[in-house]
Protein backbone atom coordinates (compact mmCIF):
# COMPACT_ATOMS: atom_id res chain seq x y z
CA UNK A 1 0.00 0.00 0.00
CA UNK A 2 1.32 3.41 -0.89
CA UNK A 3 1.80 6.08 1.74
CA UNK A 4 -0.94 8.15 0.09
CA UNK A 5 -3.44 5.34 0.33
CA UNK A 6 -2.41 4.57 3.87
CA UNK A 7 -2.96 8.16 4.86
CA UNK A 8 -6.35 8.25 3.19
CA UNK A 9 -7.47 5.06 4.93
CA UNK A 10 -6.15 6.27 8.23
CA UNK A 11 -8.08 9.53 7.93
CA UNK A 12 -11.25 7.73 6.88
CA UNK A 13 -11.20 5.25 9.71
CA UNK A 14 -10.27 7.91 12.19
CA UNK A 15 -13.31 9.77 11.00
CA UNK A 16 -15.39 6.67 11.56
CA UNK A 17 -13.98 6.49 15.06
CA UNK A 18 -15.36 9.93 15.78
CA UNK A 19 -18.90 8.89 14.92
CA UNK A 20 -21.24 6.83 16.99
CA UNK A 21 -19.54 3.77 15.54
CA UNK A 22 -16.47 4.72 17.47
CA UNK A 23 -18.49 4.58 20.64
CA UNK A 24 -19.46 1.01 19.85
CA UNK A 25 -16.33 -0.50 18.41
CA UNK A 26 -13.63 2.13 18.60
CA UNK A 27 -11.50 3.50 21.36
CA UNK A 28 -14.63 4.70 23.09
CA UNK A 29 -15.92 1.14 23.32
CA UNK A 30 -15.80 -1.11 26.34
CA UNK A 31 -12.73 -3.37 26.66
CA UNK A 32 -14.79 -6.41 25.64
CA UNK A 33 -15.81 -4.85 22.35
CA UNK A 34 -12.32 -3.54 21.61
CA UNK A 35 -10.96 -7.05 22.08
CA UNK A 36 -12.99 -8.19 19.08
CA UNK A 37 -10.75 -6.14 16.84
CA UNK A 38 -7.68 -8.18 17.77
CA UNK A 39 -7.65 -10.45 14.69
CA UNK A 40 -7.41 -7.35 12.53
CA UNK A 41 -4.52 -5.96 14.51
CA UNK A 42 -2.33 -8.78 13.27
CA UNK A 43 -2.40 -7.18 9.83
CA UNK A 44 -1.11 -3.82 8.77
CA UNK A 45 -3.00 -1.36 10.94
CA UNK A 46 -4.39 0.87 8.20
CA UNK A 47 -5.45 -1.98 5.92
CA UNK A 48 -7.03 -3.95 8.72
CA UNK A 49 -8.98 -0.95 9.92
CA UNK A 50 -10.35 -0.26 6.46
CA UNK A 51 -11.47 -3.84 6.07
CA UNK A 52 -12.89 -3.91 9.57
CA UNK A 53 -14.93 -0.77 9.11
CA UNK A 54 -16.18 -1.86 5.70
CA UNK A 55 -17.51 -5.06 7.19
CA UNK A 56 -19.02 -3.34 10.20
CA UNK A 57 -20.67 -0.73 8.01
CA UNK A 58 -22.13 -3.46 5.83
CA UNK A 59 -23.74 -4.95 8.89
CA UNK A 60 -25.05 -1.75 10.36
CA UNK A 61 -28.67 -2.82 9.95
CA UNK A 62 -28.10 -5.56 12.51
CA UNK A 63 -26.41 -3.32 15.01
CA UNK A 64 -27.87 -0.92 17.55
CA UNK A 65 -29.57 2.05 16.01
CA UNK A 66 -27.88 5.38 15.81
CA UNK A 67 -29.25 8.83 15.54
CA UNK A 68 -30.02 9.67 11.92
CA UNK A 69 -27.23 12.26 11.71
CA UNK A 70 -24.67 9.64 12.71
CA UNK A 71 -26.05 7.23 10.13
CA UNK A 72 -25.57 9.81 7.40
CA UNK A 73 -22.00 10.41 8.53
CA UNK A 74 -21.30 6.68 8.61
CA UNK A 75 -22.67 6.31 5.09
CA UNK A 76 -20.38 9.00 3.75
CA UNK A 77 -17.41 7.48 5.53
CA UNK A 78 -18.34 4.07 4.17
CA UNK A 79 -18.27 5.48 0.67
CA UNK A 80 -14.83 6.98 1.34
CA UNK A 81 -13.46 3.71 2.66
CA UNK A 82 -14.99 1.74 -0.21
CA UNK A 83 -13.46 4.00 -2.82
CA UNK A 84 -10.09 3.59 -1.17
CA UNK A 85 -10.56 -0.18 -0.96
CA UNK A 86 -11.40 -0.34 -4.64
CA UNK A 87 -8.16 1.45 -5.36
CA UNK A 88 -6.11 -1.34 -3.86
CA UNK A 89 -4.69 -4.04 -6.06
CA UNK A 90 -6.45 -7.40 -6.18
CA UNK A 91 -3.41 -8.83 -4.44
CA UNK A 92 -3.91 -6.57 -1.46
CA UNK A 93 -7.61 -7.27 -1.37
CA UNK A 94 -7.05 -11.04 -1.55
CA UNK A 95 -4.85 -10.82 1.51
CA UNK A 96 -7.81 -9.74 3.54
CA UNK A 97 -10.42 -12.12 2.20
CA UNK A 98 -9.65 -14.70 4.87
CA UNK A 99 -10.58 -12.43 7.80
CA UNK A 100 -14.07 -12.37 6.29
CA UNK A 101 -14.68 -15.75 7.87
CA UNK A 102 -14.07 -14.21 11.24
CA UNK A 103 -16.61 -11.43 10.77
CA UNK A 104 -19.55 -13.56 11.83
CA UNK A 105 -17.66 -14.76 14.89
CA UNK A 106 -16.68 -11.20 15.73
CA UNK A 107 -20.24 -10.06 15.31
CA UNK A 108 -21.42 -12.69 17.72
CA UNK A 109 -18.84 -11.54 20.23
CA UNK A 110 -19.84 -7.92 19.76
CA UNK A 111 -23.54 -8.34 20.05
CA UNK A 112 -23.71 -11.60 21.92
CA UNK A 113 -26.07 -13.12 19.42
CA UNK A 114 -26.03 -15.25 16.28
CA UNK A 115 -25.73 -13.48 12.97
CA UNK A 116 -29.03 -13.53 11.14
CA UNK A 117 -29.97 -11.68 8.03
CA UNK A 118 -33.40 -10.45 8.77
CA UNK A 119 -35.24 -7.26 9.42
CA UNK A 120 -35.18 -5.79 12.88
CA UNK A 121 -38.22 -6.55 15.04
CA UNK A 122 -40.70 -3.77 14.49
CA UNK A 123 -43.18 -2.06 16.74
CA UNK A 124 -46.85 -2.95 16.67
CA UNK A 125 -47.67 0.16 14.72
CA UNK A 126 -45.08 -0.52 12.07
CA UNK A 127 -46.34 -4.06 11.74
CA UNK A 128 -49.99 -3.25 11.23
CA UNK A 129 -49.02 -0.43 8.90
CA UNK A 130 -47.04 -2.96 6.92
CA UNK A 131 -50.08 -5.24 6.92
CA UNK A 132 -52.30 -2.39 5.71
CA UNK A 133 -49.86 -1.63 2.95
CA UNK A 134 -50.03 -5.24 1.76
CA UNK A 135 -53.78 -5.84 1.96
CA UNK A 136 -54.72 -2.44 0.53
CA UNK A 137 -53.42 -3.73 -2.79
CA UNK A 138 -55.82 -6.71 -2.71
CA UNK A 139 -58.98 -5.70 -4.60
CA UNK A 140 -61.44 -7.63 -2.46
CA UNK A 141 -60.34 -5.94 0.76
CA UNK A 142 -62.78 -3.19 1.71
CA UNK A 143 -62.03 -2.24 5.30
CA UNK A 144 -59.58 -2.95 8.06
CA UNK A 145 -60.37 -2.52 11.75
CA UNK A 146 -57.87 -2.53 14.56
CA UNK A 147 -58.00 -2.86 18.29
CA UNK A 148 -54.99 -2.80 20.59
CA UNK A 149 -54.88 -4.20 24.08
CA UNK A 150 -51.87 -4.37 26.35
CA UNK A 151 -50.76 -7.79 25.19
CA UNK A 152 -52.48 -8.33 21.87
CA UNK A 153 -53.30 -6.51 18.64
CA UNK A 154 -56.43 -7.65 16.83
CA UNK A 155 -57.08 -6.90 13.17
CA UNK A 156 -60.33 -7.46 11.29
CA UNK A 157 -60.06 -7.57 7.51
CA UNK A 158 -63.40 -7.09 5.79
CA UNK A 159 -63.66 -8.34 2.23
CA UNK A 160 -66.31 -8.30 -0.46
CA UNK A 161 -65.87 -11.41 -2.59
CA UNK A 162 -67.96 -14.25 -3.96
CA UNK A 163 -69.28 -16.10 -0.91
CA UNK A 164 -67.36 -19.13 0.30
CA UNK A 165 -64.64 -18.82 -2.34
CA UNK A 166 -61.82 -19.24 0.15
CA UNK A 167 -59.05 -19.31 -2.44
CA UNK A 168 -59.42 -15.56 -2.97
CA UNK A 169 -58.22 -15.03 0.60
CA UNK A 170 -54.82 -16.65 0.03
CA UNK A 171 -53.02 -13.31 -0.51
CA UNK A 172 -54.55 -12.04 2.73
CA UNK A 173 -53.29 -15.08 4.64
CA UNK A 174 -49.87 -14.61 3.05
CA UNK A 175 -49.81 -11.03 4.34
CA UNK A 176 -50.81 -12.24 7.81
CA UNK A 177 -48.06 -14.85 7.79
CA UNK A 178 -45.46 -12.23 6.87
CA UNK A 179 -46.49 -10.16 9.85
CA UNK A 180 -46.66 -13.14 12.20
CA UNK A 181 -43.11 -14.09 11.21
CA UNK A 182 -41.86 -10.68 12.29
CA UNK A 183 -43.35 -10.78 15.78
CA UNK A 184 -41.01 -10.60 18.74
CA UNK A 185 -41.40 -12.96 21.67
CA UNK A 186 -43.85 -10.80 23.59
CA UNK A 187 -45.94 -9.69 20.62
CA UNK A 188 -49.24 -11.23 19.58
CA UNK A 189 -51.44 -10.43 16.60
CA UNK A 190 -54.91 -11.94 16.19
CA UNK A 191 -56.23 -11.80 12.63
CA UNK A 192 -59.87 -12.11 11.58
CA UNK A 193 -61.32 -12.16 8.07
CA UNK A 194 -64.98 -11.58 7.23
CA UNK A 195 -66.64 -11.68 3.84
CA UNK A 196 -69.62 -9.35 3.93
CA UNK A 197 -71.30 -11.34 1.17
CA UNK A 198 -71.51 -14.28 3.58
CA UNK A 199 -73.28 -12.39 6.31
CA UNK A 200 -77.02 -12.79 6.69
CA UNK A 201 -79.25 -9.79 6.17
CA UNK A 202 -79.78 -9.54 9.90
CA UNK A 203 -76.13 -9.71 10.77
CA UNK A 204 -74.24 -6.48 10.45
CA UNK A 205 -70.56 -5.81 10.86
CA UNK A 206 -71.27 -3.84 14.00
CA UNK A 207 -72.47 -7.08 15.57
CA UNK A 208 -69.15 -8.77 14.78
CA UNK A 209 -66.51 -6.07 15.20
CA UNK A 210 -65.98 -5.07 18.84
CA UNK A 211 -66.98 -1.53 19.72
CA UNK A 212 -63.41 -0.70 20.74
CA UNK A 213 -62.04 -1.53 17.30
CA UNK A 214 -61.23 1.43 15.06
CA UNK A 215 -61.56 1.66 11.32
CA UNK A 216 -57.96 2.20 10.19
CA UNK A 217 -58.36 1.77 6.44
CA UNK A 218 -61.17 1.80 3.92
CA UNK A 219 -61.23 1.48 0.15
CA UNK B 1 -45.53 -30.44 28.12
CA UNK B 2 -47.57 -32.61 25.74
CA UNK B 3 -45.37 -34.39 23.24
CA UNK B 4 -45.63 -35.59 19.68
CA UNK B 5 -47.16 -38.92 20.70
CA UNK B 6 -49.93 -37.23 22.65
CA UNK B 7 -50.84 -34.87 19.83
CA UNK B 8 -50.85 -37.60 17.21
CA UNK B 9 -53.06 -39.67 19.53
CA UNK B 10 -55.48 -36.74 19.91
CA UNK B 11 -55.54 -36.06 16.18
CA UNK B 12 -56.26 -39.70 15.36
CA UNK B 13 -58.88 -39.87 18.08
CA UNK B 14 -60.59 -36.83 16.57
CA UNK B 15 -60.47 -38.53 13.18
CA UNK B 16 -62.11 -41.60 14.68
CA UNK B 17 -64.81 -39.42 16.23
CA UNK B 18 -65.38 -37.72 12.86
CA UNK B 19 -65.84 -41.09 11.18
CA UNK B 20 -67.96 -42.57 13.96
CA UNK B 21 -70.45 -39.70 13.73
CA UNK B 22 -70.48 -39.70 9.92
CA UNK B 23 -69.84 -35.99 10.03
CA UNK B 24 -68.99 -35.84 6.35
CA UNK B 25 -72.66 -36.53 5.61
CA UNK B 26 -74.11 -34.72 8.59
CA UNK B 27 -76.41 -31.75 8.22
CA UNK B 28 -74.41 -30.12 11.00
CA UNK B 29 -71.69 -29.02 8.65
CA UNK B 30 -70.46 -26.42 11.10
CA UNK B 31 -69.45 -29.12 13.57
CA UNK B 32 -67.84 -31.12 10.82
CA UNK B 33 -65.74 -28.03 10.03
CA UNK B 34 -64.81 -27.66 13.70
CA UNK B 35 -63.69 -31.27 14.02
CA UNK B 36 -61.65 -31.11 10.82
CA UNK B 37 -59.83 -28.08 12.20
CA UNK B 38 -59.06 -29.73 15.52
CA UNK B 39 -57.72 -32.80 13.76
CA UNK B 40 -55.27 -30.59 11.89
CA UNK B 41 -54.54 -28.51 14.97
CA UNK B 42 -53.21 -31.49 16.87
CA UNK B 43 -51.06 -32.62 13.96
CA UNK B 44 -49.70 -29.06 13.83
CA UNK B 45 -48.97 -29.20 17.55
CA UNK B 46 -47.12 -32.47 17.03
CA UNK B 47 -44.85 -30.78 14.48
CA UNK B 48 -44.38 -27.69 16.63
CA UNK B 49 -43.20 -29.62 19.65
CA UNK B 50 -40.48 -31.18 17.52
CA UNK B 51 -39.08 -27.85 16.30
CA UNK B 52 -36.25 -27.05 18.67
CA UNK B 53 -35.53 -23.76 16.89
CA UNK B 54 -38.77 -22.29 18.24
CA UNK B 55 -39.01 -20.66 21.68
CA UNK B 56 -40.67 -22.80 24.31
CA UNK B 57 -43.98 -20.94 24.26
CA UNK B 58 -44.37 -21.56 20.55
CA UNK B 59 -43.42 -25.23 20.75
CA UNK B 60 -46.37 -25.69 23.11
CA UNK B 61 -48.80 -22.85 22.31
CA UNK B 62 -51.41 -22.14 24.96
CA UNK B 63 -54.01 -20.72 22.61
CA UNK B 64 -54.84 -20.22 18.95
CA UNK B 65 -53.24 -16.78 18.75
CA UNK B 66 -49.91 -18.16 19.90
CA UNK B 67 -50.39 -21.16 17.67
CA UNK B 68 -50.92 -19.03 14.56
CA UNK B 69 -47.68 -17.22 15.39
CA UNK B 70 -45.94 -20.56 15.85
CA UNK B 71 -47.26 -21.89 12.55
CA UNK B 72 -45.89 -18.80 10.79
CA UNK B 73 -42.48 -19.15 12.43
CA UNK B 74 -42.03 -22.89 11.99
CA UNK B 75 -40.29 -23.52 8.65
CA UNK B 76 -41.64 -27.07 8.45
CA UNK B 77 -45.17 -25.67 8.28
CA UNK B 78 -44.57 -23.08 5.55
CA UNK B 79 -46.15 -25.24 2.90
CA UNK B 80 -49.53 -25.54 4.64
CA UNK B 81 -49.56 -22.39 6.77
CA UNK B 82 -51.98 -20.49 4.54
CA UNK B 83 -54.43 -23.41 4.32
CA UNK B 84 -54.21 -23.92 8.06
CA UNK B 85 -55.15 -20.27 8.65
CA UNK B 86 -58.21 -20.74 6.47
CA UNK B 87 -59.26 -23.85 8.40
CA UNK B 88 -58.81 -21.87 11.62
CA UNK B 89 -60.87 -18.97 10.23
CA UNK B 90 -63.70 -21.28 9.18
CA UNK B 91 -63.67 -23.11 12.51
CA UNK B 92 -64.16 -19.73 14.23
CA UNK B 93 -66.98 -18.91 11.83
CA UNK B 94 -68.53 -22.28 12.63
CA UNK B 95 -68.29 -21.80 16.38
CA UNK B 96 -69.14 -18.14 16.83
CA UNK B 97 -70.66 -16.57 13.76
CA UNK B 98 -73.96 -16.73 12.01
CA UNK B 99 -72.62 -18.17 8.79
CA UNK B 100 -74.24 -21.18 7.12
CA UNK B 101 -71.96 -23.69 5.43
CA UNK B 102 -73.46 -25.44 2.42
CA UNK B 103 -72.62 -29.02 1.61
CA UNK B 104 -70.86 -27.82 -1.53
CA UNK B 105 -68.65 -25.49 0.48
CA UNK B 106 -67.90 -28.18 3.02
CA UNK B 107 -66.83 -30.63 0.32
CA UNK B 108 -64.48 -28.00 -1.15
CA UNK B 109 -63.04 -27.20 2.27
CA UNK B 110 -62.52 -30.90 2.92
CA UNK B 111 -60.83 -31.60 -0.41
CA UNK B 112 -58.83 -28.39 -0.92
CA UNK B 113 -57.84 -27.55 2.65
CA UNK B 114 -58.29 -30.35 5.15
CA UNK B 115 -56.90 -33.23 3.06
CA UNK B 116 -53.73 -31.47 1.86
CA UNK B 117 -52.99 -30.16 5.36
CA UNK B 118 -53.65 -33.46 7.08
CA UNK B 119 -51.69 -35.49 4.54
CA UNK B 120 -48.71 -33.12 4.61
CA UNK B 121 -48.57 -33.18 8.39
CA UNK B 122 -48.87 -36.95 8.65
CA UNK B 123 -46.18 -37.39 6.03
CA UNK B 124 -43.93 -34.97 7.91
CA UNK B 125 -44.49 -36.99 11.07
CA UNK B 126 -43.64 -40.19 9.18
CA UNK B 127 -47.17 -41.49 9.52
CA UNK B 128 -49.07 -43.26 6.76
CA UNK B 129 -51.40 -40.93 4.91
CA UNK B 130 -53.80 -43.79 4.14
Amino acid sequence: MSVTYAEKVYCAVNGAERTGWGKQFGMGATPTLRLTRKPFLQMSAHESWAKYWLEMAARRRDLPEFESAEIIEVDSLTSSIESIWQGWSPGFRREFSSPKKNIDKLFEEICGRTVVTQAKPATNQKLYEAYLKMVSTIDIVRQVFLSEAEDITAIWTIIDAPPFEDSVCTPIYDAQLKILRMLKEDMLFDFHVFNISELSDDLKLKHIIPSNANLVWQR
Amino acid sequence: MPNETFHVFKAERNEAFYSSCNLDSSKYTEWAVVVLFYICMHYVDAVLCLDTSLPEDLRDPIDHTNRSKAVAQCPDLDEIASKYLNLYRRSRDARYNEIDFSKKFFNTLYADYYCPVRDYLRKHLSLPTQ
